[in-house]
Order: C-alpha cells, then structure tokens, then sequence
C-alpha cells in the first residue's frame, strides 16, 4: 500500500474530525446556558369537625290517654 | 541507506499521522458528547446578546383561610342525617357550629400558575356510617382567578366529590391582585352512625407556574 495515501487519508480524516469538534464548539461551546426550572408552590389546608355519640334513650312523640264513661242508673 | 532513511521518516509521519487522527476523533468525540448532554437539560438558554436586567418568576399559592372546622357536635335525635355547608353557612339537623366561609386560597407570586387540588380522605374515610358524602365547590372569589378547562366535573361551579389524587382545577389560576383568588366550599352529610370522634382531612393545593 502507498505509504503517502495512507498518510494523506490519515490527514484528512484529522481534518474531517476537527472541523466537526468546531462546528459543534461554535453551537454549543461558549454559551451561557441557564437551566430554567419552573416555580412551584404547596400549601395545604385543613377540613374538620368532632362527631359526638349521640344520648341513648326513648324519644316520646305522642301520648294520650282517654277515658270516656258514664254511669247509669 | 537513503532508502532506509527515507522508510524510517516515513513511518515516523506515519505515527504521527495516526496519534493525530486518534487525538481528533476523540476531541470531536467529547464535544459530540457533551452538545448530547447539555441540549435536552436546556429549557431556556440565551442565544443572543447579553440581559442586565432580570425579573425572577416567584410562585406562591397560600390558603389567606386554611381552616374549615365545625367544631363539636351531634345529629338530631329523630334524624338519620345531618349536613354541614360552608356555601350557605348552615347545618341542617345537627348541633355543629355553623361555618360560613370555605377556604380562600390565592396566588401571591408574580406568575401564573397551574393550579392542583387534592384530598386526603373520601368520604367513606373522613366521615364513615352509612352513605356519608363529602364535596367541594370551587369558585372564583374574585372574578377570572381561575381559567378553567375542565368543567365542573371536578368541583369547579359545581359539587363534587373531592379528588383524592392530584388533579388539575385552574389552568391557570392568575396572579393579578385583583383576580388572584378563589374559594373552596365543601358540603358533608354525617349519617347518624357515623364514625364518632374527631375527623379531619387534609386539602393540599400546588402551585406550578405556566411559564
């Protein structure tokens, strides 16, 4: 194998390789990159009551009594 | 012996030569890397120019009311049910005390932010007996607070039952000063064989803002 091809691929490819590390140097190198996370807030709340046990005993609705009489001589 | 010479120079450039490629590829190698790297961790980056001046983006949600609490109570001998409302401020067939706001919850920060509610508890949990019940309505206490894209499915306008997984009620809720807050009623059903003692839950809201 000639010896100056192998050589003159070998500087191409150096070339090839350096003019991709600066394309990607000139995108990305060098900037100010500032990593924006988004505010976040959390608040919490409270929902409640007591619940009592409610008297036990019979409830009277109603009540009557009626006595109708007479007496006959 | 020229001859040598010159196969000996040759195959020092050849070294060379290859020491070189070795040394570029893994040069465009690392800068490869880290565009890959960087790139998608970028959510804003400045391209052009220079700022000298920088307003920061400051989310704060805060429950300015961050209690419901009826107190003590009991429902009504001869009654089977009672029900508690912060919307109408009354207990009906029960002896709790009568509240008569919901929470108040505002955006403090100086953006808009999305706005998610959630409770701890359903209503089998927080009050228990026989078919309890447990809702939220969500309005807008100063008016355009909230942007609502979800109907009121999910207590916006309307009573629901409250979500005990995280879901979205404003999108967004707004930080102006005059449209920055809305209010939380809830409604509750306590049976007459409701678990006795003190019952709470907990309403956690999250603030992300939208931009």
């Amino acid at each position: 194998m000639d010896t100056k091809k192998v050589i003159t691929t070998l500087f191409v490819l150096v070339i090839i390789f350096s003019l991709l590390s600066i394309t990607l140097n000139l995108l990305y190198g060098g900037k100010t990159i500032e990593v924006v996370s988004k505010p976040k807030s959390v608040d919490k709340a409270q929902v409640g009551l007591f619940i009592e046990g409610r008297e036990t005993g019979v409830a009277v609705t109603g009540n009557s009594i009626s006595n109708v009489g007479l007496y006959v001589e | 012996m020229l001859n040598k010479n010159k196969m000996a120079e040759e195959n020092s450039v050849m070294v060379v030569a290859v020491l070189a490629v070795i040394a570029s590829l893994a040069a465009a190698g690392i800068s490869y890397y880290s565009a890959i790297s960087v790139v998608p961790k970028i959510v804003g980056y400045q391209v052009y120019g220079s700022t000298n001046l920088t307003v920061e983006s400051f989310a704060m949600i805060n429950f300015t009311d961050s209690s419901v609490n009826w107190g003590s109570g009991k429902v009504n001998i001869g009654k089977t049910k009672a029900y508690l409302d912060t919307r109408s401020g009354t207990v009906t067939d029960g002896n709790w005390t009568a509240e008569t706001t919901g929470l108040m919850l505002e955006n403090l920060g100086n953006v808009n932010v999305t706005l998610n509610l959630s409770a701890g508890k359903t209503a089998a949990q927080f009050i228990g007996g026989t078919n309890p019940a447990y809702k939220w309505w969500i309005r807008d206490n100063e008016t355009g607070s909230c942007i609502n894209v979800t109907g009121p499915s999910n207590g916006f306008g309307g009573w629901a039952d409250p979500s005990t997984t995280s879901i979205t009620i404003c999108n967004p809720l707004r930080f102006l000063i005059a449209s920055n807050e809305i209010r939380i009623d809830f409604n509750v059903t306590v049976p007459e064989d409701a678990t006795k003692g003190a019952r709470s839950d907990t309403i956690t809201a999250i603030g992300i803002a939208t931009t």
